[in-house]
């Protein structure tokens, strides 16, 4: 058998390999030129130390990118798009721009824990909130936060800024907490299992307000109403986005926003109107 | 159904926000695409239910230490897939240069 080392690989393996192998050949044919010894001398005894070598001294967003990270699911990036069409990223770059890597090779970023802290603590209250809203579960909002800002981490370059940073991470927000809580929903047979909100909800009331009689009745009233429902009122009473956003963060119809709006006003207003 | 001619007045914006049917489709359908309008309805909801939304910021408070909480989260989870991106990208690239060593420019195995 003949052996030969080029910068062409004899038989081409898959992109991104290719790249990775050429570097690793090209340090073998160097090495190889160097001692005058057969590359497949050196190879075989040595691979894995070659491994190591070459994979260190690439570029780090080839080196280290896993082969095809998941996108966000059912995240559509040009959701939520603001009549501006522009939007800038958490670190105040444009928000199409990816965190450290390139566009196209759909690669765990590199994490700069400056541009993630910010991205966090600017969204992660928000972000919580809705989740919570949809999920009805402290412990469980919070695992989809966690999980919607990998997503939104992971899909930062593929954003285009046609929308605001806020409402694409809302909308990634509610389609992870609603696939989570079918998944739950999947598990959990007893609709009684179904985690409520109301036992949190008293803890942080009570300390909080005096009326806890109307607290209650209010948690109960939120907890009547249906997830799209609960979802339209907490953007659009707590996050304040507008008709238009909460139609393209939820992807239903204005009028339905509208619609399922007024009718979650008038039954959380009537438990509301002695508190007020 | 022919479109509106005219946008509808603040009146007729005001009582479709007001009205709990989407009865009114050529209304909804000039609201879902008319930014003008879009804007009216915006200002005439402007103030929201502010009652509302303090309940709500009571009843969703998220807990205090949070985004500490998420960024350790986030962090660990990141850092794990970029090790498994290096631990996957050595484990090919030992196969891929076997091939590359025993297969001719075919893909055969010329021995």
């Amino acid at each position: 058998m003949t052996v030969t080392f080029g910068i062409q690989p004899r038989v081409r393996p898959p992109a991104p390999l290719a790249e990775i192998l050429a570097g690793r050949t090209q340090l073998l044919r160097h090495v190889s030129s160097v001692v005058q010894v057969s590359p497949i001398q050196i190879y075989r005894p040595f691979r894995p130390l070659f491994n190591l070598v070459a994979m260190a001294a690439e570029p780090r967003d080839q080196a280290l990118s896993p082969p095809n990270p998941e996108p966000a699911a059912g995240v559509n990036p040009a959701a939520g798009a603001s009549p501006t069409g522009t939007a800038e990223g958490p670190t105040g770059r444009p928000a199409g721009q990816a965190p450290a890597t390139d566009k196209d090779s759909a690669a765990a970023p590199d994490v700069d824990p400056d541009e993630l802290h910010q991205l966090v603590v600017e969204h992660s209250d928000a972000i919580y909130r809705l989740a919570l809203s949809v999920v009805r579960d402290p412990a469980l909002a919070e695992d989809v936060a966690q999980e919607t800002l990998v997503k939104a981490w992971l899909a930062l370059p593929t954003f285009r800024g046609e929308s605001s940073l806020r409402s694409w991470l809302l909308r990634i927000t509610h389609n992870t907490a609603v696939s989570t809580l079918r998944r739950r929903r999947a598990v959990v047979l007893d609709p009684n299992d179904l985690p409520e909100l109301q036992t949190r909800v008293e803890r942080s009331v009570e300390s909080r307000v005096q009326s806890e009689a109307v607290m209650d009745d209010f948690v109960q009233a939120l907890d009547t109403l249906d997830d799209l429902s609960r979802s339209i009122v907490v953007l659009r009473e707590l996050e304040g986005l507008s008709y238009e956003e909460i139609s393209k963060v939820l992807a239903v119809p204005m009028p339905t926003v509208k619609t399922r709006l007024l009718r979650a006003r008038r039954r959380l207003g009537t438990v509301l109107r002695d508190w007020a | 159904m022919r479109p509106l001619l005219f946008h509808p007045s603040r009146r007729a914006l005001q009582s479709w926000l007001e009205s709990e049917t989407t009865d009114e489709p050529k209304l909804d359908d000039h609201v879902a695409v008319c930014q003008k309008c879009a804007n009216t309805i915006e200002r005439l909801d402007a103030n929201g239910d502010r009652d509302i939304a303090t309940a709500l910021a009571l009843v969703l408070q998220p807990p205090e230490d949070l985004s500490t909480r998420l960024e350790k989260g986030v962090s660990a989870r990141l850092d794990s897939r970029v090790m498994f991106g290096v631990l996957s990208d050595m484990f090919a690239a030992g196969l891929e240069t076997s091939r590359m060593l025993i297969l001719d420019e075919n893909g055969v195995d010329d021995e």
